[in-house]
């Protein structure tokens, strides 16, 4: 086994491992903490398959922004951080059975699929062309992100203040 | 490097709409709120203006290198969206005056989201098709907590939240499974690139991610089985943003469930039962769900989820070769019409009532308003389908396409569960011409409000007249 | 054997800086711990709060402010995220007489973002202690303050 195969299964291990523990543990706060492993694992499986520019953005703004702002979240609601939240319950079948499905279909993508698109050699740096992507074909896409953050931000501004009035 | 391809003023309507939302939020910073009762105006000059370019369209090439599409759909849904802004953003500015709500967050907001709807309507990619239906769901996930200090509007807002982002994790997965099969984003080229993979491992990939796909927008259609969140989502967001939820977004989301469904019909053996299996038990449920509601929002709301049944039908259609969106298209408008003017009739009503929408509210509405009790006739008549209204063109065309593509069985439901929507639709026009008010004294409308509801009923009672009118319209635009 | 080279590398560096920032830390305080006193009393073992005695639990509530400046920092994380290829290949595009159209695309897209930091800004959701100037100009005037 070389080193990257090795680098491979352990970023992976990371993931799974951190994930089932967000998934199952009953404090909030923990599940929150355990997720910062579940998008390192993420970060670093990216930078095992070449995606250098998006193992940066899973750091930068999934660990730096998004998960900040979740543990913000439970931290600036009163009840949030000592509360017991019920792992399973009722509808414990119905989600083992969509994850199953969802499961199967992964697999399927990883095991049968041949994808027309897939090169034969990595680029080295992916930066470049995604900046050459959004400057060009994907510009419109590129230009409705900024709407969709500044709607986003101005309505969970608003919101925000909302709750913030009820004290 | 070509730019060519760039040709912004295929967009052009969208950007005007965008721009206005921008526009409001700036000078609600700049002037510190002094001027909102301006921003109304604002807001409502973006739009005119970008209904004047949809139509009197620069250009009929595609966008953005094929991103934004300006086809008949594209201009049917931008101008089903632009009209239901046209019709609801005056009423809704009253009414968030008349309720202490923030106006410019309400314009923005709405602009916002319709800017993502008229995306969705000309998506060219499946890039842009969710970025599209993002941004119009998080305006309205939004918009539905607008009335803060309200524990419905509040719940209304979270569950809507957590509803849609799981359709947005299911439609995003279908996505990438379904275009890293096709081997393409572009989604008029989904249908080639699927032919080449048939009958390799990567079929059963593909039809994987269609299904999801379809699943998280019937989802957000709020379609049977993934329904369950639209009557709490629309009884307790506020009445002006629900009104545009089962409209505009409706519309808008059809129409990019139109485009993904017409470039797979050639595997539509996969979706079409599913989607009918849907279309079926959203009618049955749908209708009868509406008919024993005593509140009027809540009836709306399920007669809302009826009309996604047909929709879907409409869709089926589209599954067998030949069959255009035509019935689809044409049934959007008339519906958009007649909900934007029911739902404000019903803030109206229920303010001057109990404040509660009471479908009691209405007794005796023709003593005290004859004029609104006979334009409310004609809008849930419309609805219903009764000819000569458009709701009657609209249905008649979606069953007959459904009968030409062979579905006859779901067409005869349709037309029964029709029957079902009649009596529910009939109940509030009988108490308002046949019971006693239980309140006297008039009930006037003001000037935008009476606005909306007659053009509402009269463009009802033209579709239904004219219904090419409409249908050369769209037809006569980017062909 | 496939080695690690090019980008994988520059991270591999990365990578190792962490697991040794990560050892320095383990290694340090267990080998203190065979040299180190062990005595603990109950007094010792008490949290240490600057020599205070702590009262009341500290999952107290925090200030909304801190959400709300979260929310404004992540919309320009994603900002700078979108900043960054476009930078990578700004000279390309210069070189090829494009600099101004993608500069202008860009100009576009932090314009946009920047209108939403003005908002937040001129609607007092960045000043700490809040006092509510228009928000809600009926309870403003009925002296309403957050």
């Amino acid at each position: 086994m070389d080193i990257k195969t090795l680098l491979e299964l352990m970023f992976g291990l990371l993931t799974v491992a951190s994930a089932i523990w967000v998934a199952f543990t009953p404090k909030l706060l923990h599940a929150g903490f355990s997720l910062l492993f579940t998008f390192f694992g993420v970060a670093g499986l990216y930078v095992m398959l070449g995606a250098d520019f998006l193992a940066a953005v899973q750091v930068l703004v999934y660990i730096g922004g998004i998960l900040v702002l979740l543990l913000f979240g439970i931290l600036l609601t009163t009840a949030m951080p000592t509360a017991e939240l019920t792992v399973g319950g009722t509808r414990r079948g119905q989600g083992l059975a969509l994850g199953m499905l969802l499961l199967g279909l992964l697999l399927l993508a990883v095991f049968r699929a041949g994808w027309p698109l897939s090169m034969n050699a990595l680029p080295e740096t992916t930066a470049s062309d995604i900046g050459k992507g959004f400057m060009t074909t994907w510009l419109l896409p590129f230009e409705v992100a900024s709407i969709l953050l500044l709607g986003a931000m101005l309505g969970a501004l608003h919101l925000a203040r909302r709750a913030g009035e009820d004290q | 490097m070509d730019f060519s391809g760039l040709n912004v003023a295929a967009l052009l309507p969208e950007l005007l709409v965008s721009g206005g939302g921008l526009l409001v939020m700036a000078l609600h910073a700049a002037f510190r709120g002094r001027q909102d009762r301006q921003l109304v105006w604002v807001s409502l000059a973006s739009v005119v203006a970008a209904l004047a370019f949809c139509l009197n369209p620069l250009t009929v090439e595609p966008g953005y290198f094929g991103s934004a599409l300006s086809d008949p759909m594209a201009f049917a849904g931008r101008i089903t969206v632009l009209a239901a802004l046209v019709l609801l953003l005056p009423g809704g500015v009253a009414y968030a005056r008349s309720r202490n709500l923030p106006q410019a967050e309400y314009l923005s907001l709405s602009l916002f989201a319709a800017t993502g709807m008229m995306a969705l309507a000309s998506a060219g990619d499946l890039i842009v098709l969710f970025l599209a239906v993002e941004v119009l769901s998080i305006s309205l996930y939004c918009l539905a907590g607008l009335m803060g200090e309200r524990e419905s509007s509040r719940q209304a807002a979270l569950t809507y939240f957590l509803a849609g982002s799981f359709a947005s994790g299911f439609l995003l997965f279908g996505m990438a499974l379904l275009s890293g099969s096709a081997g393409t984003l572009d989604i008029a080229a989904l249908g080639t690139g699927l032919a080449r993979v048939s009958g390799t491992g990567t079929q059963w990939v593909a039809l994987g991610g269609v299904v999801l796909m379809i699943a998280g927008l019937l989802f957000k259609v709020g379609a049977v089985p993934f329904h369950s969140w639209v009557a709490e989502v629309y009884s307790g967001s506020p009445t002006v943003v629900t009104a545009f939820m089962s409209t505009a977004a409706k519309a808008a989301a059809f129409a990019g469930f139109g485009r993904v469904l017409l470039a797979l019909g050639s595997v539509s053996e996969a979706w079409v039962p599913l989607v009918g299996i849907c279309a079926g038990a959203t009618m049955i449920l749908g209708n009868f769900t509406a008919l024993v509601q005593g509140n009027f929002k809540r009836m709306l709301a399920f007669s809302s989820v009826a009309h996604a049944g047909y929709l879907l039908l409409g869709l089926m259609a589209v599954g067998a070769a030949g069959e255009s969106l035509e019935a689809v298209i044409f049934y959007l408008l008339p519906y958009v019409l007649a909900n934007a003017a029911l739902f404000l009739v019903a803030a109206k009503v229920s303010q001057a009532g109990s404040g509660n929408y009471k479908l009691d509210d209405y007794k005796g509405l023709a003593r005290r308003n004859p004029w609104l009790a006979g334009l409310l006739a004609l809008l849930l008549l419309g609805l219903a389908g009764m000819p000569p209204l458009a709701g009657f063109m609209g249905k008649f065309m979606v069953f007959s396409a459904a009968v030409r593509a062979g579905h006859t069985g779901l067409a005869v439901l349709g037309i029964l569960t029709s029957v079902v929507a009649v009596f529910t639709y009939l109940r509030p026009v009988v108490y308002a011409w046949f019971h006693e008010p239980e309140e006297s004294g008039a009930l006037n409308l003001d000037g935008g409000l009476a606005f909306v509801v007659w053009v509402a009923g009269a463009g009802l009672l033209l579709l239904g007249l004219w219904p090419r009118l409409w249908l050369d319209l769209c037809a006569g635009i980017g062909v | 054997m496939q080695s690690m080279q090019g980008m994988q590398f520059a991270f591999g560096v990365v990578l190792m800086f962490m697991v040794m920032g990560l050892l320095i830390g383990i290694v340090a305080l267990t080998l203190s711990s065979f040299i180190r006193p062990h005595n603990p009393t109950e007094q010792k073992l008490q949290i240490y709060e600057c020599g205070e005695e702590p009262v009341g639990s500290p999952w107290m509530q925090f200030n909304n402010r801190f959400y709300t400046v979260a929310l404004v920092f992540i919309l320009f994380d994603v900002e700078v995220v979108f900043l960054f290829p476009w930078a990578v290949i700004f000279n390309d595009f210069i070189k090829q007489g494009l600099g101004a159209f993608i500069f202008a695309e860009m100009a576009v897209f932090v314009g946009i973002l920047a209108l939403g930091l003005v908002y937040a800004w001129a609607k007092g959701d960045l000043e700490w202690v809040r006092t509510r100037r228009f928000m809600k100009p009926a309870a403003a005037r009925k002296g309403g303050v957050a």
